[in-house]
């Protein structure tokens, strides 16, 4: 599980998570991860078009960092490739309900630089 | 799958669910579920304490009704009870981040009344 982000004009923070969101990979990056969306103070895409799987606390992960951003007044969204597991998984637990979802890393930095 | 409601007053309805909350389960309640989470503008404590086994489809009937009474500006939690494998699934998803759990009926039912719905 790998980790990088940088920060784009405009302020958005577009952090790629890549590898498997599993236990071990969560417990790898969830550190780096809250620190990266509070140290900036920006509104932040979480890009996993590179990550291959994730389980319920790669969602956990996700949901409570979204939770964080919103009670700062901030905005996270995330990009994910459509029809695979990643987005599957993301779909049944309805993630697409809490926080804006893309296919498309232009269409969602458009919409997150509006 | 089974679901059922009491109203208690002033404010507050009790979704009581039983059985499994597989894709089978959740297709057969969802549309009554929904309605009975929203229909009476209340605050709703959804009991899982019946729930044998929640699946990603529960989950996202519940976070999705969740959002609909929090737009009518109600709120939503949830009684586990001592049903330890359900519990298990709502927090290692998140989902006790987003909705107030709780093990004890009362202490559900007091932390919902005097909150308006």
């Amino acid at each position: 599980m790998a980790i990088e982000h940088n920060d784009l004009s405009g302020g958005l923070r577009h952090i790629v998570l890549s590898g498997r969101l599993d236990f071990h990979g969560v417990e790898k990056i969830i550190g780096q991860l809250s620190s990266l969306l509070t140290a900036s103070g920006s509104n932040a895409l979480i890009d996993l078009t590179q990550a291959t799987l994730i389980c319920s606390m790669g969602i956990r992960a996700l949901i409570l960092n979204a939770k964080n951003m919103q009670q700062r007044g901030r905005r996270m969204a995330l990009v994910v490739d459509d029809g695979t597991i990643v987005s599957t998984t993301l779909k049944s637990v309805g993630i697409d309900s809490l926080l804006p979802v893309f296919t498309s890393l232009p269409d969602a930095k458009k919409a997150m630089l509006q | 799958m089974e679901v059922s409601y009491e109203d208690i007053p002033p404010n507050l309805r009790r979704i009581k669910l039983a059985g499994r909350l597989d894709i089978q389960g959740t297709e057969m309640i969802s549309a009554r579920f929904a309605a009975l989470s929203t229909e009476s503008r209340r605050n709703v404590l959804v009991d899982f304490t019946g729930v044998t086994f929640l699946a990603s489809i529960g989950i996202r009937a519940l976070i999705s009704n969740a959002k609909a009474v929090h737009k009518l500006g109600g709120r939503m939690v949830l009684v586990v009870g001592d049903n330890t494998s359900v519990a298990r699934t709502l927090a290692a998803t998140g989902i006790d981040v987003l909705l107030q759990m709780f093990t004890n009926l009362d202490d559900a039912e007091k932390a919902l009344s005097g909150v308006a719905a």
